[in-house]
């Protein structure tokens, strides 16, 4: 990206990008603060909010190391601040790469060649903006009439909502692992080998009620799927 | 048990108020390094090559725009759609934490606890996330470089052993239904990679996504049976 490299690199798309993640932060911090006060008041236990948290923050280690080998590859291409905004805010790191991708195949060239010209870059950011502002926007518009949905899905039945909720959770990574399930190859052994020990995790815990257990489960089965895909 | 109406009343409409800010605010954010690149640096893309890169970017995306939103709803709840769709990655970190916190503190989901729970396993990732991308842009392709070759490779599997395991999370307790939603992921896959559905008007790679979801609520709907009296309220 020599060509282009002062424009990615520019403290302009710093600016965007420290405001940007100031954004998500703020959302956070507020967001949190209102779930702790109110989880308090309806009579969550200080404990398990706790544990709600410091699970979130365990399970979100394993991802997040997958996601920043991502960033440092689109790092490569499209400079520190547009990679660090992606990934942060928005982006999905399986559509981020793609996006560079589909610009340089769009201009006939090797998104990783040393002379890609900047028109490249300025498409990728164009196409990384459109193909995720649909987010924010479906979930900005739609989000609290969202509750009159799923209660129509559910009908009339009290108890049905959550029943329908975890179905739906489940139909959604069915279809995730699907193609890693029709693959056959080590993906799939990554799959059953960490769905196998959440399982026995869980099994465990129900047993010795031990909180760690539950808190570093996710972790477990995704440290022991990667080991025994990769050394089969 | 007031629960409800502390939730409805006096916890949802600050949410509700700040998540559209928040989110109609990135969605013109998320314009901002395009715009600054074409018209500050002045760097303009031929029509051309801009349309057919947009195309493309949008076939893969767009579908995912409703139907993430709508099928994580029931688990992440409003605060915490608002800020999964605005901090991104969802299928492989948001939604991963949300359900670990939901079944750490042993949480149903779809109700109001539920939905804080979820959120403050969302709020929590995203802080970790953060975390970890900084240092990745400050140690940058140094830190691509010390990493091992099979190292490397190997990472490549723990997306599908993360999503392995967010299924047995919830199919452990109820395994039926995951058994119909795994059935139907895998038959459409097969049929799909067959090329059956290419009769279909629309792209049917959709038909992969949305059988799996609506299919498994639906036969949760009509396979289900109300708890007895006080089994419901644990």
């Amino acid at each position: 990206m020599q060509g282009y490299a002062h424009i990615a690199n520019s403290p302009a798309l710093w600016l965007i990008t420290i405001v940007a993640v100031g954004i998500v932060l703020l959302q956070t911090v507020v967001f949190l603060k209102k779930c702790f006060t109110t989880g308090k008041k309806i009579g969550i236990s200080e404990e398990r909010l706790k544990t709600a948290f410091t699970t979130g923050a365990i399970s979100a280690i394993g991802p997040s190391v997958v996601i920043v080998i991502g960033m440092v590859s689109l790092l490569i291409v499209v400079g520190g601040p547009t990679a660090m905004l992606r990934l942060s805010y928005v982006g999905n790191v399986a559509y981020e790469l793609l996006a560079v991708e589909f610009a340089a195949d769009a201009y006939g060239v090797s998104a990783t060649a040393a002379d890609v010209p900047a028109e490249v870059f300025c498409v990728a950011l164009w196409g990384m903006a459109i193909g995720c502002v649909g987010w924010p926007l479906v979930s900005g518009l739609f989000t609290d009439k969202m509750d009159k949905l799923t209660s129509k899905i559910a009908g009339s039945a009290a108890g049905m909502v959550p029943v329908i909720s975890s179905a739906a959770m489940l139909g959604a990574y069915g279809y995730l692992n699907s193609s890693y399930v029709v693959s056959l190859d080590k993906n799939t052994v990554a799959l059953l080998v960490g769905a196998g020990i959440m399982v026995a995790v869980t099994m465990l815990y129900r047993k010795f009620h031990k909180r760690w257990l539950n808190e570093w489960g996710l972790t477990f089965a995704m440290i022991g799927g990667v080991i025994i895909a990769a050394i089969l | 048990m007031d629960t409800k109406k502390i939730y409805k009343e006096e916890f949802l409409p600050g949410i509700i108020k700040w998540g559209k800010i928040t989110n109609f605010l990135g969605c013109i954010l998320v314009f901002a390094p395009a715009l600054v690149v074409t018209f500050l640096y002045g760097i303009v893309p031929a029509k051309g090559p801009f349309m057919v890169a947009i195309v493309a970017q949008l076939s893969v995306n767009a579908v995912w725009w409703v139907i993430e939103p709508v099928s994580f709803f029931p688990v992440l709840g409003i605060p915490g759609s608002y800020m999964a769709f605005l901090s991104g990655n969802n299928s492989n970190l948001r939604m991963p934490c949300a359900a670990a916190a939901l079944k750490a503190t042993d949480t149903q989901v779809g109700t109001e606890e539920g939905s804080i729970i979820s959120t403050i396993g969302v709020g929590a990732s995203i802080f970790v996330n953060i975390v970890f991308l900084i240092i990745g842009v400050l140690v940058g392709v140094a830190l691509i470089n010390v990493l091992p070759d099979g190292v490397k490779d190997a990472l490549n599997y723990l997306l599908p052993a993360l999503f392995g395991a967010v299924f047995a999370q919830f199919a452990i307790d109820d395994w039926k239904t995951g058994v119909v939603a795994m059935a139907l992921g895998v038959v459409c896959m097969v049929m799909y990679n067959n090329g059956l559905f290419n009769w279909l008007p629309i792209d049917p790679f959709v038909v992969n996504i949305l059988v799996p979801i609506f299919g498994t609520m639906l036969y949760s709907r009509l396979t289900y049976k109300p708890a007895k009296e006080g089994e419901e309220t644990k």
